[in-house]
C-alpha cells in the first residue's frame, strides 16, 4: 500500500504532469452534469459510463491523475491520503471526512465497474446531502461541494443502475 | 541509534489499533465520545487485543487516513476567515531534542506542524531550518533514512515555489514516520508523533482564532471531533507511557479540551466563547511547553 503516498519522485513527475494537465482542464470530462451531489437525482442516463481497459490499479490511477489535473487547472491543494475500497451492489461505502466551512472541496473518484457507474454524495452531520456539481466520465467522477459548516461529514460512494458486480474504487479530494 | 526494547503484543497492538482505527472508530458512529478517556481506559486485558498482522493493519490505516484532515486544510479554512499572519506564530526551534523518546516523538510531530506553518507562510529559509530539526529528531528515532528523500523533495519543491507540493510531501512524511515507528513496533511513539502534530496545529489555530477576528470560534478546536481524536490517541498510549509525568499532564489537559469541545455542544449548536478559545490555547501551550523540554 505504500505506493499510495506520492513519492518525492512521484511528486516531481506530478508537477510536470500538472503543468501539462493545466491545458486539459475539466474539458476532460465527456459530459459535465450539473445537479445535486446525491449521486443520482434523475440523471441516470448520463451516469452510466463504459469502463475502458482492465487494469488492477485503474481506480487508483484515475483518482490520482484527476486530482493532479484539478490541482493544476483549478489551483487546488491535494491530499496525500487516498481511500481505496470495493463498492458492492448490496451497500454503499461510507467514508467519514472532516471538512471546513469556507473551503471548496472536489471529491475525486476513480473506479472500475464494468457497465455501471458510481454515485457520490456528501452528507453533513445532520445527514443532509450537500448540494454540489457532479462531473462524470468513463471510470471517474468528481463532485464539488462547499460545506456550510465545519465538522465531520460522510461521503457515500455507491453503485448506480443496480449493478450487481462489485466495483473497485479509489477516492481522494482536492481543496482550496 | 537507540532502540527501546518493549513487549510487542500489548503495546503495539493497543497503540496500533488506537492509531489505525482512530478516525474510523471516532468518526464512524454518530458522534465521538463526550467524555474523555479516564486515567485507566476502559478496555479489556491487553491479552484480549489480537495482534493482527502489521500488513493487515497497514491496509486499514491507508483506508482510514483520508478521514483525518491535513493540517493545511485547517489552516486554509482559518486563512479564509482572517489574515492569520502565519510568521507571527513561529516557535523558537530548539536544536537539542527533549529528554526521552516519548517527548522526542511528540516534538517530531510538532515540527511537522511547524513545517506546514512555514509552508503556509511560504518561508523557504524557515522550512530549511525546520527540516534540519525534523531530520535530527528522526535520527534519534532511527528514521533518518525514511525522512531524507522527502526532505530533499521539499527543498526542491520549495525552491520552485510549489508550496502545494511541499504540503503534500509533509502530509505523506507524517504518515511515513508513523508507519516506520509501527514497523519498529513502537506504537506509543507513532501515536505521540500524531498527537504532537495536532496539538501544535491546534495551538496555532487557537492562537489565531483567539485574536477575536474569526466569527466561527469553533475553528479554534479544528472542528467537531478533533479534540476527541487527540484524546483518543492519547488514551491508546501504553500504561507505562501514560504514567510518565509530562504525558500524564498532557492527558489531563487534553481531557479537559475534549469536554470543552464536546460533540454534544457542537450538535446542540452551542456558541463557543472567546474565553474558551483562550483557555484552549493556554492549555495546549502548557502541554507543548512540557513536552518540548
Amino acid at each position: 500500500m505504500r505506493e499510495e503516498a506520492p513519492s518525492p519522485t512521484g511528486a516531481r513527475i506530478a508537477l510536470s504532469a500538472m503543468a501539462a494537465a493545466a491545458a486539459v482542464s475539466l474539458v476532460d470530462f465527456d459530459a459535465p452534469a450539473q445537479g445535486g451531489a446525491g449521486g443520482g437525482g434523475g440523471g441516470a442516463a448520463a451516469e452510466a459510463a463504459p469502463v475502458p481497459e482492465a487494469d488492477p490499479k485503474a481506480a487508483w490511477r484515475r483518482a490520482r491523475s484527476l486530482a493532479h489535473q484539478l490541482a493544476a487547472a483549478g489551483g487546488y491543494s491535494q491530499r496525500a491520503a487516498l481511500w481505496e475500497g470495493e463498492v458492492a451492489g448490496d451497500g454503499p461505502a461510507v467514508v467519514p471526512v472532516q471538512l471546513y466551512a469556507g473551503n471548496e472541496y472536489q471529491f475525486v473518484v476513480g473506479f472500475d465497474a464494468p457497465g455501471a457507474g458510481l454515485g457520490l454524495a456528501v452528507f453533513d452531520a445532520r445527514g443532509r446531502v450537500l448540494p454540489g456539481e457532479v462531473h462524470r466520465a468513463a471510470g471517474k467522477m468528481v463532485t464539488k461541494v462547499r460545506p456550510a459548516a465545519s465538522g465531520v461529514h460522510r461521503v457515500r460512494v455507491r453503485l448506480l443502475d443496480g449493478a450487481a458486480a462489485p466495483a473497485a474504487a479509489a477516492m481522494t479530494y482536492v481543496y482550496k | 541509534m537507540r532502540r527501546r526494547l518493549q513487549p510487542a503484543t500489548p503495546r503495539l497492538a493497543a497503540a496500533a489499533l488506537a492509531l489505525l482505527s482512530a478516525p474510523g472508530a471516532l468518526y464512524a458512529g454518530a458522534a465521538p465520545p463526550a467524555e474523555p478517556p479516564a486515567a485507566e481506559p476502559e478496555r479489556g486485558p491487553v491479552t484480549d487485543v489480537p495482534d493482527l498482522p502489521e500488513g493487515h493493519l497497514a491496509v486499514i490505516a491507508e483506508r482510514e487516513k483520508i478521514s483525518l484532515p491535513s493540517p493545511v486544510e485547517y489552516f486554509t479554512a482559518i486563512a479564509k476567515a482572517t489574515n492569520p499572519r502565519w510568521r507571527k506564530w513561529y516557535l523558537e526551534l530548539v536544536p537539542d531534542p527533549p529528554a526521552g523518546r516519548p517527548k522526542v516523538g511528540a516534538s517530531l510531530g510538532m515540527l511537522l506542524a511547524e513545517a506546514h506553518l512555514a509552508t503556509m507562510a511560504r518561508d523557504g529559509q524557515r522550512l530549511r531550518n525546520v527540516g534540519a530539526e525534523i531530520s535530527s529528531r528522526a535520527k534519534v528515532l532511527g528514521l533518518e533514512d525514511a525522512v531524507a528523500p522527502r526532505l530533499a523533495a521539499v527543498e526542491t519543491l520549495a525552491g520552485e515555489g510549489n508550496w502545494g507540493g511541499v504540503h503534500v510531501e509533509f502530509e505523506a512524511l507524517g504518515w511515513e514516520i508513523g508507519s516506520g515507528l509501527l514497523r519498529q513496533r513502537d506504537g506509543d511513539l507513532a501515536l505521540l508523533v500524531l498527537i504532537g502534530q495536532w496539538l501544535r496545529v491546534l495551538h496555532i489555530g487557537s492562537a489565531v482564532v483567539g485574536l477575536g477576528e474569526v466569527g466561527d470560534l469553533s475553528l479554534a478546536a479544528g472542528g467537531e471531533g478533533l479534540p476527541g481524536l487527540v484524546a483518543g490517541w492519547a488514551g491508546g498510549l501504553s500504561e507505562e507511557c501514560r504514567a510518565q509525568e509530562d504525558i500524564a499532564f498532557m492527558l489531563r489537559h487534553s481531557a479537559k479540551l475534549t469536554r470543552t469541545w464536546s460533540p454534544e455542544k457542537f450538535a446542540g449548536g452551542r456558541e463557543f466563547t472567546l474565553d474558551e478559545v483562550k483557555d484552549t490555547h493556554s492549555r495546549i501551550d502548557a502541554i507543548i511547553s512540557r513536552l518540548s523540554k
